[in-house]
C-alpha cells in the first residue's frame, strides 16, 4: 500500500497524457519528419564521399540510430526541469510537501507516466519512418535486451539530470540558461542528430566520458547493433553518472526545502 | 487525551528579503554585495483550538495569517514557539500530520487540471492509503453532501470557480481529517457558491465534528461560518473571542431606517445624525453604546408627527465592522516595513 501510491501516480499521468492525444500526435509528426530529413541528409553525405560505411556503419545503421534516439529523448516530455522550475517559482513545491509522498518520487514516477504513452507513440511512428526510408533493422535478441536494460537506465539518469537543474530555481530563478546547457549537451553529445560512432577519434573518447552519450544515445547504439564491451562501458557510466545525478538532486531538494522551510512558500 | 486539537504558544516567524536599490546600479550592489532585511511575519501570537470549533482567523494583507496557517500546517517552521496540531508537531511530523488535516487554499488547485475530478480523488485514496471500501463508502457521502455528482466526470478545466472549489472541498475531506484549515475558500465565488460552499462546511462540522479554521476577507463567511473570531495585524493576535462578542465590541453604531407616508421636509428630531433622506424615507445613525432612550425618543417623535409606513433598524454589515477595526489600528506603511517598529498597542482581548 505504502509504495503502491507511487504506481497510482504513474497511472494518473498516463491518463492525462491520454487526454492530450493530439498533442501526442504532433510531436510523433515532428519526429518522422527529423527521420525524414536525417535520410536525405546522411544518404546525400555518403553519397559524395562514395562510401557505403562509415566507421562500420551504413546509412540505415544511423537512421535507425537516430530514430531510437530521437523517440526516446522525445518521451521525457513535457520537460521535468520547467515542471520542477515552475513549481518552485509558483510556489506548488510548498504545498506539496506537507502530502505524505516523497515530492521526489512523486515526480519520478510521474516522468515515468508520462513516458509511457508518450514513447509508444514516438517509437512507432518514427520505426515507421526508419522503415519505408531505410527498410526493416536487424535487431538480434542481445540487442534488445541490452537495449532495454540501457533505456531504463536513460530515464533513470535523465529525469536526475532534469529534476536537479529544476530544483536551481530556488537559488537562480530561472532555469533557463541550465536547461539550455543540458539540452544542447543532449543534443551535440547524446547522439541526436550525430551518432558517436561518427566523432572524430579524440572527441569520441574525450564525449563518452561525458553523462551524455550515457542517455539515449547508448540503447539506440546496442539496438542497432549489440557489441558486450560497448554495453558494459554504456551501463558502467550510467551507473556512475546516475549516482552523481540522485546525489546531486538530493542534496539541492534538501538545501531547498530547507529555504522554503525557512523562508516561505 | 488532550481536549485541544490545536495549541500554538509564542508563535514567531522572521524571514530574511533581500534588499535592492533603485536602478542599474543598485542591481550591480546587490550582485556584489547583498544586503538582507528581516522581517517578523508573526510575532508572538498564542491561542488554542478546541475540536469541533469553527474559527475565522482574518487580518488585512500582510497581517501574518498565510505564514501562520502555513506554520499550522507544516509547510513553514517556525523561528521560535511552538505548535501542536492534532497531537503533531507540524514542522518535525509533517507526513503523520498529513493525515489528519484537510487544506484548500483557494488560490492553489489541488486538482489536475485536464482530467475529472473522481480521476484527482483516486489518487488521493492511495496517496493518503485509505482502503478500498472505505473510500468508496466516504466518496458517495462527500459527493451526496457536496451536491458534485453531475460534474464528478467533467474535466476540471471546464467547471465553474463554484463547482471546482466543492471538488476542491471534497478532495481534501476524503483521508477524514479531524482539522480543515481553508485559506480563502469562496474567493471569486457569486453569491449563491458562497451560500453553498458555506451550507456544506457548515453541515460537515455539525456532522463529523471537524474543526474548522478559515482565513477569509469575506465577512458573509465569517458571520455564518465562524463561532469565533481571531483577528491578527503586524504578526499579532489583536482579537480573540466569540464572533458576537467580535461584533458587539466593534459595533458604534445602529441605523434606524424610516419610511414614512408624509414628506419629510418636515422631520425635526435631533436624535442621532441625518444619513439619507428623501421624499418619504429618512436614514439616521444612532450610536450604538447610545441609550435604549434615544431609540424611544426618536419613534415617538416619528409615530407623534408622521404616519409610519415601516421602521427598519440595522447594524452595520460585517464589512463595515471589519473595517473600523482594521481603522482603529494605526496605518502601517507597507507590508516590507514591518521591520520598522510601528506597531501599535494591540486591543484588549476579550476570550
Amino acid at each position: 500500500m505504502r509504495y503502491s501510491k507511487y504506481l497510482s501516480v504513474a497511472k494518473i499521468n498516463v491518463t492525462e497524457r491520454l487526454h492530450h492525444s493530439s498533442n501526442l500526435a504532433g510531436r510523433a509528426l515532428v519526429v518522422m519528419v527529423r527521420i525524414w530529413i536525417f535520410t536525405t541528409l546522411y544518404t546525400a553525405t555518403y553519397r559524395t564521399i562514395h562510401a557505403t560505411t562509415i566507421h562500420g556503419i551504413d546509412v540505415a545503421g544511423i537512421v535507425w540510430m537516430l530514430v531510437f534516439a530521437q523517440s526516446f529523448r522525445q518521451s521525457g516530455w513535457p520537460n521535468t526541469a520547467a515542471i520542477i522550475e515552475t513549481e518552485v517559482k509558483s510556489g506548488t513545491l510548498a504545498y506539496s510537501i506537507n502530502r505524505p509522498y516523497s515530492y521526489l518520487l512523486f515526480h519520478f514516477w510521474s516522468y515515468f507516466g508520462r513516458v509511457g504513452p508518450n514513447l509508444l507513440i514516438n517509437i512507432g511512428s518514427a520505426a515507421l519512418a526508419g522503415i519505408i526510408f531505410v527498410g526493416w533493422p536487424s535487431i538480434s535478441l542481445a540487442s534488445a535486451g541490452a537495449g532495454l536494460v540501457l533505456l531504463a537506465m536513460s530515464f533513470v539518469l535523465d529525469f536526475f539530470c532534469a529534476f536537479a537543474i529544476g530544483l536551481l530555481a530556488f537559488w537562480t530563478e530561472d532555469t533557463s540558461a541550465f536547461q539550455w546547457l543540458y539540452f544542447k549537451g543532449q543534443l551535440i553529445f547524446g547522439g541526436l542528430v550525430l551518432p558517436l560512432a561518427l566523432f572524430p577519434d579524440a572527441l569520441r573518447r574525450v564525449a563518452e566520458w561525458l553523462p551524455f552519450p550515457a542517455m539515449f544515445y547508448s540503447p539506440a547504439r546496442l539496438l542497432v547493433s549489440y557489441d558486450g564491451a560497448l554495453f558494459k562501458w554504456f551501463l558502467l557510466m550510467q551507473v556512475a553518472w546516475t549516482s552523481v545525478a540522485i546525489l546531486m538532486a538530493v542534496f539541492l531538494f534538501r538545501r531547498g526545502v530547507r529555504n522554503v522551510e525557512m523562508n516561505g512558500g | 487525551m488532550n481536549a485541544r486539537i490545536i495549541e500554538v504558544r509564542d508563535l514567531r516567524k522572521r524571514f530574511r528579503a533581500k534588499q535592492k536599490q533603485a536602478g542599474l546600479r543598485g542591481s550591480f550592489a546587490a550582485l556584489v554585495r547583498p544586503e538582507f532585511r528581516e522581517i517578523e511575519a508573526v510575532s508572538g501570537i498564542s491561542f488554542d483550538v478546541n475540536p469541533g470549533e469553527r474559527i475565522a482567523f482574518i487580518g488585512p494583507n500582510g497581517a501574518g495569517k498565510s505564514t501562520t496557517i502555513k506554520m499550522l500546517t507544516g509547510i513553514l517552521t517556525p523561528t521560535s514557539g511552538s505548535i501542536r496540531c492534532a497531537g503533531y508537531d507540524p514542522s518535525r511530523e509533517r507526513k503523520k500530520l498529513a493525515h489528519s488535516i484537510g487544506t484548500v487554499f483557494g488560490q492553489k488547485s489541488q486538482l489536475w487540471y485536464h482530467l475529472p475530478a473522481v480521476d484527482t480523488y483516486e489518487l488521493f485514496a492511495k496517496i493518503y492509503e485509505i482502503p478500498r471500501v472505505q473510500y468508496r463508502e466516504r466518496l458517495g457521502y462527500l459527493v451526496e453532501a457536496f451536491e458534485i455528482a453531475p460534474f464528478l466526470a467533467t474535466p476540471v478545466r471546464k467547471l465553474s470557480l463554484g463547482e471546482r472549489m466543492r471538488c476542491e472541498i471534497v478532495a481534501s475531506l476524503l483521508h477524514r481529517p479531524s482539522i480543515l484549515f481553508l485559506d480563502e475558500p469562496t474567493i471569486g465565488l457569486d453569491v449563491v457558491a458562497k451560500l453553498g460552499i458555506r451550507e456544506v462546511i457548515r453541515e460537515l462540522n455539525e456532522r463529523e465534528g471537524v474543526t474548522i479554521f478559515l482565513t477569509s476577507h469575506d465577512a458573509g463567511d465569517i458571520e455564518s461560518l465562524a463561532e469565533r473570531t481571531m483577528v491578527v495585524n503586524h504578526g499579532r493576535l489583536m482579537f480573540d473571542g466569540a464572533t458576537e462578542a467580535f461584533r458587539a465590541q466593534f459595533i458604534s453604531t445602529k441605523t434606524v431606517e424610516l419610511h414614512l407616508e408624509e414628506d419629510t421636509h418636515a422631520f425635526a428630531c435631533r436624535v442621532g445624525t441625518v444619513t439619507q433622506k428623501s421624499k418619504h424615507s429618512i436614514t439616521i445613525e444612532l450610536a450604538a453604546d447610545a441609550k435604549s432612550e434615544a431609540i424611544e425618543e426618536l419613534l415617538s417623535y416619528t409615530v407623534e408627527h408622521f404616519t409610519v409606513r415601516d421602521i427598519n433598524i440595522f447594524e452595520p454589515p460585517m464589512e463595515e465592522i471589519i473595517r473600523r477595526m482594521y481603522a482603529q489600528v494605526p496605518k502601517w506603511h507597507t507590508t516590507n516595513d514591518r521591520s520598522v517598529d510601528t506597531t501599535p498597542e494591540p486591543i484588549p482581548l476579550i476570550s
